[in-house]
């Protein structure tokens, strides 16, 4: 027989932007059932950005392709919880869940009446977590935070960029992820301990902590030996060559690590054993590590006259690791994620206007476990009734009261529509390389090559 | 208030970790944490991360700072896997734990004799927890990679860094770490599922970034953008800027830029042209210019905090060593001492996970 892990678990998302929401999508694909309850006063910037080509149409809240990515296998229902009414429609789905995710800045909660404590008053087995960027005491506790400070905050960055420049971030909110990746383990841990014990739990997520947990050797290194971290390029302490080397085309690049004396051999030959190579610094790892500019060098003026993706396929059949530097086009295109069944399709609704469209899948595979986007992501508000009638047993007096109370929020048309973000802006700021014309046919195409394949 | 850590989750239960490097080895030290007893199993040479820097100055002896850090928490033991003997007793200890944690290159338990459909037929309730670069199947299956690989396949790499410059990894294994947690995830998620009867896990660690990538994907499907390294690296103006002492990111997001003009005494921040994040970006020079000339005189504590008391969203750059001194988290109880070598302690961060 096979199931869902969390087949039967109701979770409730009160979450913005990402760290939550990536993490209820995860848990959703596990088999939850997660309810978003978003404020319609204030749209999630992720219902704001990335419209299909750039038209924000009339329903733009609903067309945001971010969102749809991260908020898939929820129902959604928006609640003003300034309103008392709306407070407690919040407490009634509480009475019938298994878990609350939320992340606000520590006071949002407690000023709703919606802490753990008062909520676990009536509802002793709750399984509770909030995720904020410096966790719920201390004192930074109440700052504003985002990813790129919270991974600046945690240790990492301090060692991540050029040499001898400043710190540079990826160009999205890393740090997010790697809040929402405990986040996921958290809430499974804290389930399990339920289904031993029956004790629910509280859990608080600090963002920095996250970020830092994963810098481990670094706060021991600073401890011990007093080391002052500086950004360290692509440099490795035990690989060399070990970075990204220029290919043909613009802005095309492989990596090349080589962890073995053995494996600089594959790599030399690979090369042609050109009479460079020989040279009897480059033979051991000390020696590839002092000469690391000139080897850099050397190697370089070979890749570029390669295509990325063929010397990867060289290199590795020679067992050299090494990668071609893949940009969305070639993620969304590539055949082993395809071959794996990694990218997922989903439909959103037809008042959006989006089509069927490929969607970042699962990081793990079960052999008996099922998991998967279970439905789409919800429109604004769009389980308002489902949720309140069917799951909580509210006549349908009681829900036009409170629509009528403005428990729920103003209608969406209230906010302005926005302009598009021009791509030809875009791409003059460099933000954006290239933007294909043929996106639609070339996702057609790998579709129908493995239309067979799942996960 | 109950909190995971009064009783643990795991208590009781046992995991056989037979992995090496990083990502499995963090898995199972995360289970560790949560109350499972780990027992690691290690070539005769030993898990080939003992010989990464960096090394404790105080102890020429000790493995290196990172296997000490993703191995905290487990009992050691030495087999060698390629030798009847060595089959044998890991087969035993399979035979009597809840899960097994493993990181080889695939097929590589098969010709081992341990492969998942002898470990389900000996043990039928066990989990089998394989993490690998690309996953069990697929054509880049048999690929060799490590970090700075996976960053570049995976996603990352091309959107890291400069735009005028080369992509960029992260200066330390990120992409292992974060598999780690990632594989233990799956593993709890097989727990709750288990009953009587285990599984086979497969994380794949290229998978692992390339699901986490925000709108870079979505900004292909949706409109056949492809996105690029930006010129700040940090995605914007306001972005990572040098201060008297560190660096900080004067950013407010969300916070207008009167407030900052006030904050910072620099009238001309309050201008219409910066309210935007595209005007902002328009205008990333001359932002970047009145903030520096300013910056250049502030500490960088005294900068975010107060800053923040004005509900400024900004940001401050902490190295480790300013971490671990750091009120916020000395505050939170965050660091741990842990075993770095024989008789020997230091202070690190404990899981992300504790009340």
């Amino acid at each position: 027989m096979s199931t869902q892990p969390l087949a039967g678990i109701r979770i409730i998302e009160h979450g913005q932007l990402l760290a939550v929401p990536a993490a209820a999508r995860m848990l959703a694909d596990l088999g939850a059932e997660v309810i978003k309850v978003e404020p319609a006063f204030r749209l999630d910037t992720h219902r704001q950005t990335t419209y299909p080509d750039n038209d924000p149409g009339e329903r733009f809240w609903d067309r945001g392709g971010t969102f749809h990515s991260e908020n898939r296998g929820k129902l959604g229902l928006t609640l003003n919880l300034r309103h008392d009414a709306a407070v407690e429609v919040f407490k009634d789905l509480v009475r019938v869940s298994d878990v609350v995710m939320e992340n606000f800045t520590p006071r949002v909660m407690p000023a709703f009446g919606l802490d753990y404590e008062s909520l676990c008053a009536f509802r002793p087995e709750l399984i509770m977590l909030s995720s904020t960027g410096y966790g719920q005491n201390g004192p930074w506790s109440s700052f504003k935070a985002v990813g790129p400070t919270t991974e600046t905050a945690s240790g990492l960055a301090a060692t991540t960029g050029d040499e001898g420049g400043v710190p540079l971030l990826p160009d999205i909110p890393y740090t997010d992820y790697v809040a929402a990746d405990q986040a996921v383990l958290a809430i499974l841990l804290a389930l399990f301990r339920r289904k031993r014990t029956g004790r629910g739990s509280y859990i608080d997520i600090s963002q920095v902590e996250a970020q830092a947990s994963l810098a481990g050797e670094l706060f021991l290194d600073a401890a011990i030996n007093g080391t002052v971290h500086q950004p360290r390029g692509n440099r490795h302490p035990a690989m060399a060559p070990h970075d990204f080397f220029p290919c043909t085309g613009e802005d095309r690049w492989i990596a090349i690590a080589v962890s073995s004396d053995g494996e600089w051999l594959d790599l030399v030959a690979a090369m042609g054993n050109p009479s460079w190579a020989s040279d009897e610094r480059f033979a051991t790892l000390e020696g590839r590590l002092e000469t690391l500019l000139v080897l850099n060098q050397r190697i370089a003026e070979w890749t570029r006259g390669w295509d990325a993706m063929e010397l990867m396929e060289l290199l590795q059949a020679r067992g050299v690791p090494a990668g071609a530097v893949f940009d969305a086009r070639d993620l969304v295109l590539n055949e082993h994620l395809h071959a794996r069944g990694f990218f997922e399709w989903d439909t959103p609704p037809a008042e959006t206007g989006i089509p069927e469209k490929p969607y970042p899948g699962a990081p793990w595979r079960f052999s008996r476990s099922t998991h998967g986007i279970s439905r789409r992501a919800p429109m604004l508000g769009e389980h308002n009734t489902t949720v309140l009638s069917e799951l909580l047993g509210y006549s349908s007096e009681k829900i036009s009261e409170l629509q009528a109370s403005g428990a729920f929020g103003g209608p969406p048309t209230e906010f302005p529509r926005p302009e598009p973000v021009g791509l030809p802006a875009l791409k003059a700021h460099h933000r954006v390389n290239d933007i294909d014309s043929e996106y639609e046919a070339r996702i057609a195409a790998i579709r129908a090559k493995y239309s067979g394949a799942s996960n | 208030m109950s909190t995971l850590t009064e009783t643990r989750p795991l208590e009781g239960l046992r995991v056989l970790d037979l992995s090496q490097y990083v990502a499995g080895p963090y898995c199972a030290r995360l289970l560790a944490e949560q109350g499972a007893a780990v027992l690691k199993v290690e070539p005769p040479d030993g898990d080939p991360v003992r010989a990464w820097p960096p090394f404790s100055s105080l102890d020429a002896e000790a493995p290196g700072l990172l296997f000490s850090y993703v191995n905290h928490g487990k009992e050691t033991i030495t087999l060698d896997l390629s030798s009847a003997e060595g089959q044998a007793e890991v087969l035993e200890h399979a035979r009597n734990t809840d899960i097994v944690v493993e990181s080889f290159r695939p097929g590589t338990l098969d010709r081992f004799g341990l492969g998942w459909d002898v470990l389900h037929k000996e043990n039928p309730s066990l989990l089998l927890t394989s993490i690998t670069n690309f996953g069990q199947n697929g054509p880049y299956r048999d690929y060799r990679a490590w970090d700075i690989v996976i960053d570049a396949l995976g996603g990352l790499a091309y959107i890291h860094g400069l735009i005028d410059g080369s992509p960029l990894t992260h200066g330390n294994p990120q992409a292992q770490y974060r598999a780690g947690v990632v594989a233990a995830s799956a593993t709890v998620a097989g727990l709750l599922n288990r009953d009587d009867v285990g599984e086979h896990i497969d994380v794949s660690i290229m998978e692992v970034e390339s699901t986490t990538l925000r709108d870079t994907i979505p900004q292909y499907t949706y409109m056949g953008a492809v996105r690029r390294r930006s010129r700040t690296g940090a995605g914007g103006p306001g972005s990572i800027t040098p201060c008297a002492d560190g660096w900080v990111i004067p950013s407010g997001f969300g916070g207008s830029y009167s407030l900052f003009a006030n904050f910072m005494g620099i009238p001309e921040l309050a201008d219409e042209r910066f309210e935007t994040g595209e005007g902002r970006q328009r205008h990333a020079a001359e932002l970047a210019e009145l903030f520096g000339d300013t910056l250049a005189k502030w500490n960088a504590v005294e900068f975010f905090e107060g800053a923040q008391s004005w509900g400024l969203g900004v940001g401050i750059v902490l190295t480790p060593k300013q971490a671990i001194e750091c009120q916020q988290f000395l505050a939170r109880g965050f660091l741990e001492e842990i075993e770095t070598g024989v008789g020997r302690t230091a202070a690190a961060p404990r899981g992300a996970i504790a009340p």
